[in-house]
This record gives C-alpha cells, structure tokens and sequence, in this order.
C-alpha cells in the first residue's frame, strides 16, 4: 500500500481523489485542507507520496515545497502537484524546484491511479509498484 | 472699471481649458521659454501665458509677477480674449475701457498691455499671451507679430502637452485592461475547472463501476451526463485558449521534443477514443526529429487533428500520420479517408467559430483549428490541407527541426 498525503482545500475533490486512488486497492490516502496542515500532517505522518495542489487558502504549493525540502524530516519525500492553474502553472518550473511532475486538473478517476504509478516508476521510485 | 463681457461660447470655452488640464499645473519650459522670448522682444520686465478661467486668470508662465493668478474682473486678458486680433493698450491712463482700472494705481502699476490670444483650431480663446509695462509703449508691427506668433508657439504647446496626455492614458487604460484580461482568463479558468474536476471525477467514478455495479438503463444516463461534461470541459478550454491568444497572453515553453514521441503519445492519448469509433491510427515516415516547441501545446495540435479525423471518419476505417523532414523542416500529416471538408467551409476552416458538417450540432466550439493554427505559427510553422469530398482529408503541418 502506497501511503498518500493530498494537500487539498477542495472537500470534493479530496473525495474524488480518495475514491478515485482507493478503488485501485494500492493507496491509502490522508488529506490536509491547509499548507500548515500539510507540512504539520508530512512530518508526521511520513507518508511515501505527497500529492499537492497549487494554490491553497494559506500557502501557494511551490511555497509548501520549498518548506518541505527544508525539513529533513520530508526532505525526500516525492511531490506531485495537482492543478487547475493550468494557465499560470509551468509544469518544467514545477519540476525544477523539485515536484517529480504535474497532474491537470480535472483528472480522470479511472486513470489518475496509473498516472502517479507511471510518474514514480519514470523517477524510479518503485514503491506502491506490486 | 466695468469687467469685460463674457464671450458668447463661454460655456464651451472653459470646458476646453478644463480639457486641457493646464490649470494649477507646475511650471513648464516651453511656456516659459515664450514669456522670456515675449518680455524681451516687447521689451517688458512683464510676460504672461495667462488662461482665462471662470472668476480669475491662472498663469502658467510668468516673468516680473509674483502672483500666480488674479480676478478676472480686472483682468486685461479677460477683454483680449474678446477679440481675434492682438488687443495692444499703448498707455492704459489713455484708454477708454482701462483709465479707471485699478491696476493702473497700484502694483503692477500698468501702462502698457499687448496680448495676443490663445486660440484653439476652432477658434475659442483660452487665454493670452501677454506683456506688460508701467511705462506706455508704441509697440512696432512687427513687436505685434512676434507676440501672435508666440502666442501660436504657446497653443501648439498645449496641444501636444494635450496629445501626450492623451497617448500615456491610452496606454494606462490599455494597461489596466491587459491585466483585467489576464485576471479574468486565470480567474475563470481555476473557478470552472475545479467544480469541473468533481462533476467528471464523480461521474466517471460511478459510471465505471469503479463504486459498485450500475444497472444498464442507469448507466445510460451517467454516459450522457460524462459525455456532455467532457464536451463542457473542452469548450471551456477552447474559449480560454482563444481568449489567451487574442490577449497574446498564452504562454509558451518551448524546449526540444522529440517529435515521433509526441506522436505516439498523442496517438496513445487518442486510443479509446479511437476503439470507440472502431477506427485506427498509423504512423510512418520518419523517426528522431527534435523540434523546439512547447510540449503540452504541440500534444493539443496533434490531437485535436487526429480526433478530427476520428471524428470526421467511417467506422472502420484507418487514420494515417506521416512526417517527413526537408530543409530544416519536419512536415507532418494526418491523413483522413472521411467525407472531406464541404467547399463552403474550406476557405474559413481556420477561422473561428467554422464548424464542419458533423459538428454544428453541440458537439465543438469550432475553435480548435483556429487554436491549432495559432500554435503552430507560434512555432514558426505553417499549415494547410488538401481534401476531396467523398475521399477526404489531409491536414499536414511544418515545425523549424533543431
């Protein structure tokens, strides 16, 4: 089981996502509604993936990276932001400042799951991989 | 001393100096350039550019006055700016109209008054251009056509300062709308996009089965409703595309690609798609061309011609990609055997809002080519078509190789 924090201030799609990865039987998901209890929640918990909006109510997503890659407790985590800036959101940006890629909003439930495997495999990381 | 009537358009008068925003305005050059040129060529110790206001007289421009206007009704101007013509009072003391002006008594003690008046293109006097003495004057005609003629020099100064003004609001106005559009493009696009997220997530979720088992005339109704939010999500990327460019503001991040990748993920992109409508997607030609451009843009070109081609094609049949390269040029082509493209909608198809035959009816915006030939210039490309009705169509592209 592949353990997935989504940062997210969306209650709905928090529960898009969580059904969409739960059906697939290899994510176990966890949200946080802020930045600050995204990065309280990251520390904590550990988790293996971290999927991350662009744009919350208290913090912008690259701004949460940042923080994240400063603590040593998250530092490698693997990121993968989730976004509806598809206007303003540079994907090769995201990527320089250490996301492993973007995911565009609205994603597809039936196949959001094969993305964030087929975007870890890309990077090597073969956890969730059964 | 009566003061001087009011000219006949006094209304429409002080509405154009009011327009030219020079009152209470700090001093300026070129106006005091022309009281130095104007005191010296009357040979004054007073020059004035003076504007006749409503109750008083401002002046932008003065030499040997301290104030910085005074009452209009005892103002000289205010009379000068009756007449067309230069008004010249050689010893106030000996005139009609000035004798028992109380300016004659006291400071500045006038004599002398000569001024000519500032005239708009339409003939309405904002003011003049005028000197001032307390000894009389006998001023020569050519003194007298020295002052009209800086006078003019004064008025076409006012117009360019008017003109300038105008041009640097017109480009904070454009300004101020460019963000708003860009505000707006990014606004509305996040808003739609994230209810849209849900109703499709949500839709495709159930209607998969992905929740438990859905009885067929149920899923009837899922498919329609995820089939009409898909079509809503396209719209609204198409109209934010085409706002976007119309703004100039859709960025670009071009880096090199490799093109046969593109293709083939577009392809992949395309395959249920194509299942669907039992049609199939080949390429051939060339393989291992780098192109400069901007990946997520060029993967919207290739699919949104191949899906014109599924979507323009009979069941069955099979959609050609070809790309050849030439000259520090990659062509490539999509090759469809549908019913090609009626002759009344060729000459418009990469206009806006061109539907085809099978479209037109809720099924596209008729933007996408529009899009698609937007972005392909915006690569330095070009691109074109060939298309036989009842044998069909070949929409084909170039981008510069690196």
């Amino acid at each position: 089981m592949l353990h997935v924090l989504y940062i997210e201030d969306q209650a709905d799609i928090q529960t898009i996502l969580k059904l969409s990865l739960g059906a697939s039987k290899r994510f176990r998901v966890d949200v946080a509604g802020t930045g600050r209890e995204g990065l309280a929640g990251a520390a904590a918990l550990k988790p293996d993936l971290i999927l991350l909006d662009y744009s919350l109510p208290d913090m912008d997503g690259p701004d949460i990276l940042t923080a994240l890659r400063a603590d040593e407790a998250t530092a490698r985590i693997p990121v993968i932001f989730i976004t509806a800036m598809t206007q303003q959101v540079d994907a090769d940006a995201c990527i320089a400042r250490g996301a492993l890629d973007v995911i565009l909003k609205p994603f597809s439930p039936r196949e959001v799951a094969g993305q964030i495997l087929g975007i870890l495999a890309r990077h090597g990381h073969n956890i969730g991989v059964a | 001393m009566p003061a001087a009537p009011l000219p006949k358009n006094e209304a429409q008068r002080l509405a154009r100096l009011r327009a030219y925003r020079i009152l209470d305005t700090p001093p300026e050059d070129a106006f005091d350039r022309i009281v130095r040129i104007a005191a010296n060529v009357l040979d004054t110790p007073i020059a004035l550019v003076s504007l006749v206001d409503q109750g008083r007289q401002w002046f932008k421009a003065k030499i040997g006055l301290d104030a910085r206007e005074t009452p209009r009704d005892l103002a000289f101007c205010a009379h000068a700016i009756l007449s067309d013509e230069v008004l010249v009072v050689p010893d106030a003391t000996q005139h009609a109209t000035f004798a028992d002006n109380p300016l004659i008594n006291c400071a500045p003690n006038i004599r002398f008054y000569a001024g000519a008046p500032l005239t708009t293109h339409d003939g309405l006097k904002l003011g003049t251009v005028c000197v001032i003495d307390d000894k009389p004057h006998a001023p020569s005609p050519r003194q007298i056509a020295l002052l009209r003629d800086l006078s003019a020099l004064a008025m076409d100064e006012l117009e360019l300062r008017a003109a300038g003004k105008l041009a640097l609001e017109e480009v904070e106005e454009r300004k101020r709308i460019d963000a708003f559009k860009t505000a707006f493009i990014s606004t509305i696009n996040h808003e739609i996009r994230t209810p849209l997220t849900s109703i499709i997530g949500g839709l495709e979720l159930v209607n998969g089965g992905m929740l438990g088992e859905v009885p067929p005339h149920m899923g009837e109704v899922l498919t329609i409703a995820e089939r009409n939010a898909a079509l809503l999500l396209r719209l609204i990327n198409e109209l934010l595309d085409t706002a976007a460019l119309e703004a100039g503001q859709m960025e670009f991040n071009p880096r090199p690609m490799d093109l046969t990748a593109m293709i083939e993920e577009s392809m992949e992109n395309l395959r249920s798609y194509c299942r669907e409508k039992r049609i199939t997607v080949s390429r051939e030609g060339a393989s291992g061309i780098t192109v400069n451009g901007d990946k997520a843009r060029l993967t919207q070109v290739l699919n949104n011609l191949i899906s014109n081609g599924v979507k323009f094609s009979p069941p069955g049949s099979d959609i050609r990609i070809g790309v050849t390269t030439e000259g520090g040029r990659a062509t490539v082509s999509v090759s469809d055997t549908g019913g090609g493209i009626p002759e009344s909608i060729r000459p418009r198809i990469f206009g806006k809002f061109v539907q085809g035959h099978a479209a037109g009816k809720g099924e596209g915006t008729g933007l996408g080519l529009s899009i698609v030939k937007a972005i392909v210039e915006r690569h330095g490309g070009e691109i074109g078509f060939e298309t036989e009705t009842g044998s069909g169509t070949r929409f084909h592209f170039t981008l510069p190789t690196l």
